[in-house]
């Protein structure tokens, strides 16, 4: 649980900008104040967890948004290598896209995704489940220290 | 002449066969002035014997000879003939006779006048010669009169008798006084008479022969039939002088005949109303009888064929036109072995030399244990040998695989069809069993396909692969019926090779075009969701605050982005039927039960009862099968009428399926479109009245479908609809795939 006051740091993995918009207008509502910073592709999105080249002084995030189609190195990999990687894997890390196919949750998943979550057609419910999956990974849930 | 001469003249002439002689005739007779000494050798008198006596020559001759030998001279010398030439008997000194050939010379006038010069030979041996071959009418008369046949020679003008013989008066019973010089209508009746002068004519005007086989006559002892032939006999200018007639009695004869006829009738009709053609032969092949049959189809004559060498007649040459020696003849040869023979191989040949494909059998004819002839039936089979080319063609030149396979697997007889699909020569397919030509994995079917078909049932459509020569394999589908009793089994097979082909092409040219439906439709979903999402958050942030065109139009693009967005929802749920597909028992009351909940605000707003009696468990996929309850409950909520809506749901088992009724009590269906309903985006009402994307029953259609059912509705407008629709009850092979 993050103090009240304190910016929650997200890293939206997404390459299709209107999505990226939609995405910070549904954080824009959301309950805490929260800095998103948007790579748009599996590359740049490693890149800047592991703060090489330009994203040396990247702060680590609180909570990854991972689109599953992304150029060059897809969300799955990009999944992967964040599970695999010490210092990265207690990140959580939520699933945001457009498949509903149960072979991607299920793959995703073996690969620790936190959660999956299909990105809804309504813009209304867009914008709700934006700030609830917000609200619970910030605020619900416990997670460990140093994180 | 001097007298030295005249001696050596005497000598050779008096040392020949010939005797010289003079004779001089007087009115007191005749008498020899000179014979030459060889005389005595010759007729048994010397010289001297002769010369000088009066009437020796004449005396000498044979008294029957004698009046034709002085009538001879005499005329001679009364006509002045200077040459005699004659025959006649002498007695020689020995006491017989002996024939002379004399030429005379014969001095008519002058002082020599009956003066006779010449010379004789003895002919007797000659004559002897001459006379053992008679020639005399004595002799013909003789023949005549004893002969057993009536003779009778008629003059050729009158027809009158002028010669008769004995047979004829025993046949006739007139003693020949009383027919020389009459008629036939003088004795005999009139109808009679003139049946014989007509054919006495008839020989006379054409101066040929004629023949009666049968004549009947009336005559003294009764009614006789005469087999009678008629000569014309020429005279000296080349035109008839007389007419001959022979006549045999053959009364008895055509008596025999007919009491053979008759007692032949009975077996004579038999063997004339069989349509089979049948002879008899004797050992020479001489034909003893033949039936009508034969006759017709051979195109003879009886008189043709009876007595004649029936082989020669009809059999004489094959069908390849060689000459068939009788040797090589199965009849033949059944002369010696006592056997019937069948064949149908052969042909025979009719008068007109046109020959007929025959079935002959030849049965040897047995009298007291030796072979004494044979009786042979033969039909034509023209037709049976048509038939089977025809056959034999349909079998060569049909397109289908066809064959006669025995129940020990092996191929019997094929058609041409077989070495043009698998390549092979019909002989490598005959030569093993046909289960090795049978691709690994087919052959346990096959051999279960046998077994159904050696126990009697039949193959109406079974399909496996051949290995061709090229080591390919061919689909062939099979058509087979089995002959227990034969051991056999008819079967045609069809090259299916390029229909699998095809069918497994289109499969995954359908396979395809869904998987395009599917990944086009989930596609455009995402540039679609952009639109939909900024339009609507322009219409949430900026309604009101441009200006009221702007409002509008924001409201249009609103409106179409989400019926697209309906849209592809629909089309993607379409084309995901089949898709995945798990195929278990589903319990429908539960299918039911989240479809309510499902539905559970449209029908509290609705204000709905939605019924269901116990509903049973059906065989097919759980996500589809609510899908299908989904759609068509929603359905009848959202085409309710002015009433609330009442949905009914029930089941009744048919056989091995479920049949459901989902009715309602909505606005119903005009039937003429109770078809159209099921297809992709056919509406009947506007989007005003009831929005739609036109997917939903064509979505029904195709699950029902593909779990093997069918659906329907039936309805009328304003009085509800019921949709029905079949599922299967267990787990079946045609609903898994």
């Amino acid at each position: 649980m993050q103090a009240t006051g304190e910016i929650v740091e997200i890293l939206l993995v997404e390459d299709n900008p209107g999505d990226v918009r939609l995405t910070r207008e549904a954080l824009k509502e959301a309950k805490m104040r929260n800095a998103v910073n948007v790579v748009g592709d599996g590359v740049e999105a490693l890149a800047y967890l592991r703060r090489e080249g330009r994203y040396a002084g990247a702060t680590l995030p609180h909570l990854i948004l991972l689109d599953l189609n992304l150029p060059k190195k897809d969300g799955r990999e990009v999944l992967a290598e964040i599970k695999n990687d010490e210092n990265l894997k207690r990140i959580p890390v939520v699933i945001l896209t457009s498949s509903k196919a149960e072979s991607d949750i299920l793959a995703t998943y073996n690969l620790h995704a936190n959660c999956f979550v299909t990105k809804p057609v309504d813009l209304g419910q867009f914008m709700e489940v934006v700030k609830q999956i917000e609200g619970f990974w910030v605020t619900v849930v416990q997670l460990p220290a140093g994180n | 002449m001097s007298g030295t001469d005249s001696s050596f003249l005497e000598r050779i002439l008096g040392s020949g066969p010939v005797v010289i002689f003079r004779r001089t005739k007087s009115p007191e007779g005749e008498v020899a002035t000179f014979v030459t000494p060889n005389s005595a050798s010759i007729i048994g008198y010397a010289p001297a014997d002769i010369v000088g006596v009066r009437n020796f020559w004449t005396d000498h001759v044979h008294p029957e000879d004698r009046a034709g030998f002085v009538a001879q001279t005499r005329r001679a010398l009364a006509e002045k003939q200077t040459v005699l030439e004659r025959e006649y008997r002498f007695l020689h000194a020995d006491g017989t006779y002996r024939w002379l050939r004399a030429i005379v010379w014969v001095e008519p006038t002058g002082a020599a006048a009956g003066e006779l010069t010449g010379y004789a030979v003895d002919i007797t041996e000659r004559r002897a010669t001459e006379e053992a071959s008679p020639r005399s009418d004595q002799f013909l008369s003789a023949i005549v009169e004893n002969l057993p046949n009536m003779i009778f020679v008629k003059d050729a003008k009158e027809l009158r008798f002028v010669r008769f013989n004995r047979a004829g008066e025993k046949l006739l019973g007139f003693p020949r006084e009383d027919l020389m010089g009459k008629n036939d209508y003088d004795f005999f009746p009139k109808e009679d008479a003139e049946f014989f002068t007509a054919k006495d004519r008839e020989v006379l005007e054409n101066g040929v022969p004629v023949d009666i086989p049968q004549e009947p006559i009336e005559t003294k002892n009764g009614r006789r039939v005469l087999h009678t032939k008629k000569v014309p006999l020429m005279g000296p200018d080349g035109t008839p002088e007389y007419l001959l007639g022979i006549s045999e009695d053959i009364t008895d004869r055509t008596l025999i005949e007919e009491e053979s006829e008759h007692l032949n009738a009975t077996m004579r009709l038999l063997l004339d109303s069989t349509d089979e053609g049948i002879y008899g032969i004797d050992t020479s092949h001489r034909c003893i009888f033949v039936n009508r049959a034969a006759l017709d189809m051979l195109g003879h004559n009886a008189e043709d064929v009876m007595g004649k060498n029936i082989h020669q007649l009809v059999h004489h040459t094959r069908e390849d036109c060689t000459p068939y020696p009788i040797e090589e003849c199965p009849i033949n040869k059944c002369f010696h072995t006592g056997n019937q023979v069948r064949v149908d191989s052969e042909v025979f040949w009719t008068r007109d030399r046109q020959m007929f494909p025959v079935e002959y059998s030849s049965h040897a004819l047995m009298d007291n244990g030796e072979i004494t002839g044979a009786v042979i039936a033969f039909q034509d089979i023209t037709e049976r040998k048509r038939a089977e080319r025809e056959l034999d063609r349909i079998f060569s030149f049909s397109p289908d695989l066809l064959c006669v396979a025995n129940f020990d697997g092996y191929f019997l007889r094929l058609n041409p069809e077989w070495t043009r699909v698998l390549g092979y020569e019909l002989e490598d397919l005959t030569a093993s069993p046909f289960i090795e030509f049978v691709h690994p994995d087919d052959v346990e079917p096959t051999l279960n396909e046998m077994t159904t078909l050696m126990t009697g049932g039949k193959t109406l459509s079974f399909e496996n692969r051949y290995r061709c020569k090229d080591g390919t394999y061919k689909w062939l589908l099979w058509k087979a019926l089995p002959v227990p009793d034969e051991g056999m089994i008819y079967a045609a097979a069809r090259d299916i090779t390029e229909r699998r082909r095809a069918e497994d092409e289109l499969a995954r040219s359908n396979a395809e075009l869904e998987q395009f439906s599917y990944v086009a439709s989930h596609d455009l979903q995402e540039p679609l969701r952009m639109i939909a999402s900024y339009v609507q958050l322009l219409a949430n942030r900026y309604r009101g605050k441009l200006d009221a065109d702007a409002d509008e139009f924001i409201g249009y693009a609103v409106d179409g982005a989400t019926r697209m967005q309906a849209l592809i929802h629909d089309l993607l749920a379409y084309s995901r039927v089949g898709k995945q597909r798990r195929s278990e028992s589903v319990d429908t009351n539960d299918i039911v039960a989240r479809v309510k909940s499902n539905l559970a605000a449209s029908t509290a707003e609705s204000n709905a009862t939605i019924n269901s009696q116990d509903l049973p468990v059906v065989f097919g996929d759980p996500h589809e099968l609510t899908q299908l309850f989904q759609n068509l409950i929603a359905n009848a909520l959202k085409f309710r009428g002015n009433d609330p809506p009442l949905v009914d749901i029930s089941a009744e088992q048919q056989e091995d399926m479920w049949k459901f009724a989902i009715r309602d009590n909505g606005i119903g269906i005009d039937p003429g479109y109770s078809e159209r309903i099921f297809v992709m985006f056919q509406r009947l009402h506007t989007r005003g009245e009831y929005p739609g994307t036109g997917i939903g029953l064509a979505i029904c259609h195709k699950i029902v479908e593909r779990n093997g059912g069918t659906i329907w509705v039936e309805s009328d407008q304003d009085k509800g609809s019921t949709f029905f629709f079949t599922l299967p009850a267990r787990s079946d092979d045609a609903s898994d795939g």
